[in-house]
């Protein structure tokens, strides 16, 4: 990949890593921390291990061997850190191209440590901002190695500027087992390794992975499920929302809210330009309320979208970064939706109050805000698709997110709206004019199209699954060994809605339609596609598998981070796991 | 905070990022408090506070560069030490109670004091003199050990006085001294430079002493030796070494005797040396003769071929050392164990000369302070109570009756114990250690604990385990808290300046044991009150010792970074004149003489007998314990530091893959480990590190894994055998199932 100009540093240093001669001894984390002052529970340098071999005193093969690697910041030639981030807290500093970060600028999104492959930005809960390594840059200018190099005691962990020091020794490498792809983020970071490697290598967290090599000669490794492997033990199935991680419930709730509410609009205004903006009481009135309703159910969702954050009221930062970051962008997007929908729904009330025979708002205007709402609505989904596509999280980086986010919007938009209609014509009893009643089924029919399209995408992101071994093949051994319930109960959710659809369209197009009956579908339907979304997007984040360095026994696994929450042993902060809130 | 000025990219302002400094007033010279390894560490201080009440802060910690030996470079735990100092649960104030159901009250030093020494002379004056004992540690400074010492042999006179350094180095001067005729390490780290073989035995040299494994780690990157590692378990220095000898727990007697059995019948022994400097070779051979790497395969698990493989490898090289720790040390025939390395050094003459040594690494930052000069298994500076010479030459020098002293040593620490069970014994006073964690069978020293009249703690913590059943409390000062020297491993006296003050009232042990000795009206012992008068006494009374400290002074120590024993005021003023020599010993035996009376070190015959603990059908597994590198013994310190703690907060237990699927037991699931002595509730991390059929569980962790052990002793040292205990293990299912 190319290097953007501004992001090319007058000389790249980077860490060698010499895997033979590391022994564990955390001297490095222990010398990072005490410089950077880091408390127990956040590590930017951590030393991770996967376990290969077998060893058997009465014979048969004493392979074992226990591969350490310690790994912090790899200072990217491609930093997806600082691309990601909205507040622009990063920089590639020229002079040594060290990657850092600014904890004062930082408002605690956490995108950053979404999109790293490494875990490189540690987020402190208790500080509500990320920091990481800075490469010791302080050091660097004095002439020092950065502290970890300088601690180390077995050779392991060298300095160096990169492609200078590699190329005069040989035998360095991009790629080592438990390493994720570097062409993510193309890492300045080097391995060695001479002597051999067990074909397979397992992780000691509970990170559901193993490594084995694809050819004898390769020390870069895929990575394969072992979620059916006996030495693994994965968290209890369950869709209990205490899995998530926190934020992760207002995310969900505010991106199906965003979409749901730009589907509203496109369907709702749709219908008010099929209509050429007449419509009958009580629909017109109703109408003059929907807008508003729109703004403010899209401003819950901003509010949610806040909760996540460490420090909310650093949210103004959000558009420091519109250059890389598809979070400025949707950010961006979604506020100007914000924006145009409350002058979309202003100006239509406006009109509507004022006194006819005064120059009231011209209906051209009207509509071309309205117009631009639904493109910058567009927009706003295209972009958060694209925040979600990042190949730190194999699972979520399929076409298929984008299409989902899209088909949500034309999904539960339309149903809201058509249901919404239907039902105020069945209770007031005024039928819908003909003409509304053809817009209506037209959005029920694009509802249902919609619906088809997502699960036909959704089977070929299942065809794709299949054949992945990495993370997203983790991924797709957690949907179908341990939310399999869910997964059903959303299935059987999406086959309800899509028989109910065709169902009230059918009865629609019939002589005399009986009005409560199409209200009482469509409303079922709609009453279907929302828990059946929320679902969906809840197991999302629940399955999705980061791309992760190997944790150790107690630090970074997820399931010793689990146990400690659970037994209370978090709340003791000598532990180093911070406890639920 | 600095701001730290950044010339970002071309599109952005120039903004500056905050980079911690963590700024630094003074940086004190020390000698690092954990382990036997000596290093050298400064502390940075920071001073707080202003008008005159002035806070001096530990801050930061950085290896000395120019260390003899660690150069610079500290392991975590000697990163995060001057954390210690500020962590919390230090003991502030002196505690008295008079029933240990009460609450406990705080009071003065002059009452606790009194109280103690009212009691000692109660106890001793009803029940006799060794009715009183006293468990002293590794862990405070050699002038301390050596006031303690004059207080207890020549003041209150208990014969039942040892230290923790039973539990760990028992084994090593029991061997040492059938050996070479004294106690002492007679090589040096500085061995690894020259060697042409390591052999290792029962050592993760890497987690337990990280920067002797930098040391050698340095000496094989500038020449590659081989480096052969004997132990049950493939550790981290395992996967370090050439040859993993994966050995049968317990039988390395067994191995030891097949490698002189293959040396002596192939010829590869240096005749002249065993002739020159050794006594005992003819039975020595005897013995040895049955020991054929074929007899030993079944017994240790070792292939014959791999036995003569090693045996050679070891034999022909020019120069070849042993290193051992606890897998030695920790058995029913630890001190057998001990001399076995010894024999193999001595039949090849491997003793005294660079690269050629039996190098016990050592425990405790001063285990060997406490074997020079704290008369706990004797007098000081090696000599003994058997000898009357020493007991008249010591009696003079301190001005007590020679008959005062008891003619031979009494109860050692594993023996103290159940001398209280029993009622023999009626007071203890520990000092800065922790038996209720670190003793076998736990639930058997909690009844003990429980039964004392009087029950006097000396620690820097509290609470803690130990102190639960404790009548008074007494605050100690901490590492670099006060001034004072260490011994570590390769002989090398270090000196710890005081960086900061201790917290509350907490005073030096030196203080509390001069105190003390002037509440007993024993003050007279004491015409040295200062650490520094103190070494300057012991430095006189240990002329023409092995432990020699006639030379040395605490600004020679300051100046060269610590130096090793002996060193006589002659090596002192020859390297006051030649910069390029220093001023000590890095090697015992040189000159091929011993401190045997007839100078000539000893071959030891030695059978093997298993009289382990062995698994069986009720109790199918091997239990090991061992350490794990963020830990300190038994966690007072490293359990109360976030940034050590959090690599192992809880116990866990080693298992293998076959056994664990044979149970039903999946990694991160709990197990319960059963034994004859108890029970404990533990985490599973499966992994093929153990063998089938053994598992390892670190012993750091309180009512943890000496729940379970059984600990017989060493029939010589009084050592606990930790290491070979037999166990079951059943899942427990409800970790599991908990959502």
């Amino acid at each position: 990949m190319a290097v953007e100009p501004d992001l090319k540093p007058q000389k790249q240093y980077g860490f060698f890593f010499r895997a033979d001669n590391c022994i564990a001894c955390h001297s490095c984390e222990a010398a990072c921390s005490q410089k950077n002052g880091n408390p127990p529970r956040i590590a930017w340098r951590h030393v991770g291990y996967l376990e290969g071999g077998s060893y058997d005193p009465r014979g048969g093969s004493n392979d074992f061997l226990r591969l350490n690697t310690s790994m912090a910041c790899n200072h990217c030639t491609d930093p997806v850190c600082l691309k990601g981030c909205p507040t622009g807290a990063y920089v590639k500093y020229e002079k040594y191209g060290a990657v850092i970060q600014d904890s004062d600028i930082c408002f605690g999104c956490q995108y950053c440590t979404w999109v790293c492959p490494y875990n490189a930005p540690a987020y402190d809960p208790v500080k509500g901002s990320v920091s990481k390594c800075n490469m010791c840059v302080d050091r660097l200018d004095l002439g020092l190695n950065p502290a970890c190099v300088e601690a180390c005691l077995g050779h392991a962990l060298e300095f160096g500027e990169m492609g200078k020091r590699d190329l005069e020794e040989s035998g360095w490498v991009t790629r080592m087992a438990g390493f994720p792809d570097p062409s993510i983020t193309q890492p300045n970071v080097r391995f060695q390794r001479h002597k051999p490697i067990p074909t397979t290598m397992i992780r000691t967290d509970s990170v559901p992975l193993r490594y084995v090599p694809k050819s004898p000669a390769e020390t870069g490794e895929p990575v394969v499920p072992q979620v059916a492997d006996p030495r693994v033990k994965i968290e209890p199935a369950g869709l209990s929302l205490r899995s998530l991680k926190t934020g992760e419930l207002p995310l969900a709730i505010f991106t199906l809210l965003v979409q749901m509410v730009i589907g509203a609009f496109w369907t709702g205004f749709g219908l008010l330009v099929w209509m050429e903006g007449q419509l009958p009481p009580p629909f017109g009135a109703a109408m003059q309320w929907f807008f508003p309703g729109l703004t403010a159910a899209l401003a819950v969702g901003m509010g949610l979208s806040t909760a996540h954050l460490g420090k909310p009221w650093r949210c103004y930062r959000a558009l420091n970064n519109l250059r890389y970051s598809w979070l400025s962008r949707e950010i961006l997007a979604v506020g100007s939706v914000f924006g145009g929908l409350l002058l979309y729904a202003g100006l239509s009330l406006l009109s509507a109050w004022l006194p006819p025979g005064l120059p009231g708002v011209s209906p051209q205007i009207l509509q071309g805000v309205g117009w631009g709402v639904c493109v910058v609505g567009a927009a706003a989904i295209y972009c958060m698709g694209k925040i979600y596509l990042i190949p730190a999280r194999p699972y979520w980086n399929h076409p298929h997110t984008m299409v989902a986010f899209f088909t949500s919007a034309l999904n539960l938009g339309p149903l809201a709206v058509a249901s919404g209609l239907l039902c105020l014509s069945a209770v007031s009893g005024v039928p819908l004019p003909a003409s509304l009643m053809v817009g209506v089924t037209v959005a029920l029919g694009v509802a249902w199209v919609t619906l088809v399209v997502q699960r036909v995408s959704e089977w070929n992101r299942a065809r794709a699954l299949a054949t992945r071994t990495d993370e997203a093949a983790a991924s797709r051994e957690l949907l179908t060994r341990v939310y399999h319930r869910w997964v059903n109960l959303r299935l059987g959710l999406t086959g309800l809605q899509l028989l109910l659809v065709p169902v009230a369209i059918l009865i629609g197009l019939s002589a005399a339609p009986p009005a409560d009956l199409i209200a009482g579908l469509t409303l079922g339907a709609f009453a279907v596609a929302v828990p059946k979304s929320l679902v969906g997007r809840i197991i999302m984040y629940l399955v999705v598998v980061p791309t992760t360095m190997p944790g150790s026994l107690f630090l970074r696994n997820p399931g010793f981070v689990s146990f400690a929450r659970k037994s209370g042993l978090a709340a003791d902060p000598l532990v180093g796991v911070v406890p639920a809130h | 905070m600095a701001m730290w000025p950044f010339t970002s990219n071309r599109d952005r302002q120039i903004r500056p990022i905050n980079i911690r400094q963590n700024p630094v007033d003074e940086w004190v010279p020390t000698t690092c408090g954990y382990c036997s390894t000596g290093c050298g560490i400064e502390v940075g201080v920071r001073k707080e506070g202003e008008r005159g009440i002035q806070l001096r802060k530990p801050v930061a910690a950085r290896g000395m560069p120019a260390h003899p030996v660690n150069q610079g470079k500290l392991c975590l735990k000697g990163i995060w030490e001057f954390e210690a100092i500020t962590a919390h649960d230090r003991a502030t104030h002196p505690l008295l109670r008079e029933n240990r159901s009460d609450p406990f009250q705080r009071v003065s030093w002059d009452e606790a004091l009194s109280w103690v020494a009212e009691q000692f002379q109660r106890v001793q004056s009803v029940y006799g003199r060794d009715a009183l004992a006293v468990a002293s540690t590794g862990q405070i400074y050699t002038e301390e050990f050596y006031a303690l010492g004059k207080l207890v042999r020549g003041g209150l006179g208990t014969n039942n006085y040892d230290g923790n350094t039973t539990l760990c180095m028992a084994s090593a001067v029991s061997g040492y001294k059938r050996a070479f005729g004294s106690d002492g390490p007679p090589g040096c780290y500085e061995d690894f430079e020259h060697t042409e073989c390591l052999l290792a035995f029962g050592s993760n040299l890497v987690e337990c002493h990280p920067v002797i494994h930098y040391r050698l780690k340095e000496a094989l990157e500038r020449r590659k030796f081989p480096v052969i590692v004997v132990d049950p378990r493939v550790t981290n220095f395992v996967s370090q070494a050439d040859l993993h000898l994966p050995i049968r727990p317990g039988t390395d007697l067994v191995l030891l005797n097949a490698l002189a059995h293959v040396i002596l019948a192939e010829g590869l022994h240096d005749g002249a040396y065993i002739e020159r400097c050794t006594a005992g070779f003819e039975e020595f051979c005897r013995m040895v003769a049955k020991f054929s790497p074929e007899f030993a395969e079944p017994i240790t698990g070792i292939p014959a071929e791999r036995i003569r493989q090693v045996a050679r490898l070891f034999g022909r090289a020019k120069t070849a050392m042993c290193i051992w720790t606890m897998g030695i040390n920790q058995s029913t025939h630890g001190t057998d164990g001990v001399n076995g390395i010894t024999n193999l050094c001595l039949i090849t003459g491997n003793i005294g000369k660079p690269g050629g040594t039996a190098l016990s690494i050592t425990g405790q930052c001063n285990a060997m302070g406490t074997r020079e000069f704290s008369s706990c298994s004797g007098l000081p500076a090696y000599r003994q109570l058997e000898n009357p010479e020493h007991r008249s030459e010591i009696a003079r020098r301190w001005g007590v009756e020679e008959a005062f002293f008891p003619p031979k040593r009494g109860r050692q620490m594993t023996d103290i114990f159940p001398a209280i069970e029993s009622g023999e014994i009626k007071a203890l006073w520990l000092i800065a250690t922790n038996p209720m964690t670190s003793m076998p069978n736990t639930h058997r020293v909690d009844a003990i604990l429980s039964k004392l009249d009087c029950f006097v703690v000396q620690d820097v913590f509290y609470p803690h385990e130990s102190a639960e059943h404790a009548h008074c409390v007494l605050p100690a000062a901490m590492w670099a808290e006060k001034t004072g020297t260490l011994t570590n491993s390769e002989r090398r006296v270090g000196l710890v300046r005081k960086a900061v003050d201790p917290p509350g009232e907490a005073r030096s042990d030196l203080e509390i044991f001069v105190a003390l000795g002037d509440k007993l009206g024993l003050g007279r012992l004491f015409p040295s009150r200062t650490s520094e008068e103190v070494f300057a006494e012991m430095a006189q009374i240990s002329h023409g010792r092995p432990c020699d400290y006639s030379g040395l002074t605490y600004e020679l120590l300051e100046a060269y970074g610590g130096l090793q024993w002996p060193v006589t005021p002659d090596l002192v003023s020859r390297a006051a004149s030649d910069q390029n020599v220093r001023p000590e010993m890095p090697r015992l035996y040189a000159d091929g003489r011993f401190n045997t009376p007839d100078g000539k070190a000893r071959l030891v015959a030695l059978d093997f007998e298993d009289t382990n603990e062995r698994p069986d059908a009720n109790y199918p597994f091997w239990l090991n314990t061992g350490r794990v590198v963020e830990h300190w013994h038994t966690r007072t310190k490293t359990g109360r530091i976030g940034n050590l703690n959090k690599f192992s907060p809880i116990p866990y237990v080693e298992m293998h893959p076959a056994d664990a699927e044979e149970l039903w037991i999946r990694h991160l699931d709990h197990a319960m480990v059963y034994s004859r002595r108890g029970e404990l509730k533990v985490l599973v991390q499966v992994s093929a590190r153990v063998a089938p059929g053994s598992i390892f569980i670190p012993f750091h962790f309180a009512r943890g894994a000496n729940l379970l052990t059984l600990g017989l002793l060493d029939p010589i040292s009084r050592q606990p055998a930790y290491k070979q205990t037999a166990v079951r293990i059943t899942k427990v299912f409800e970790e599991t199932d908990g959502g």
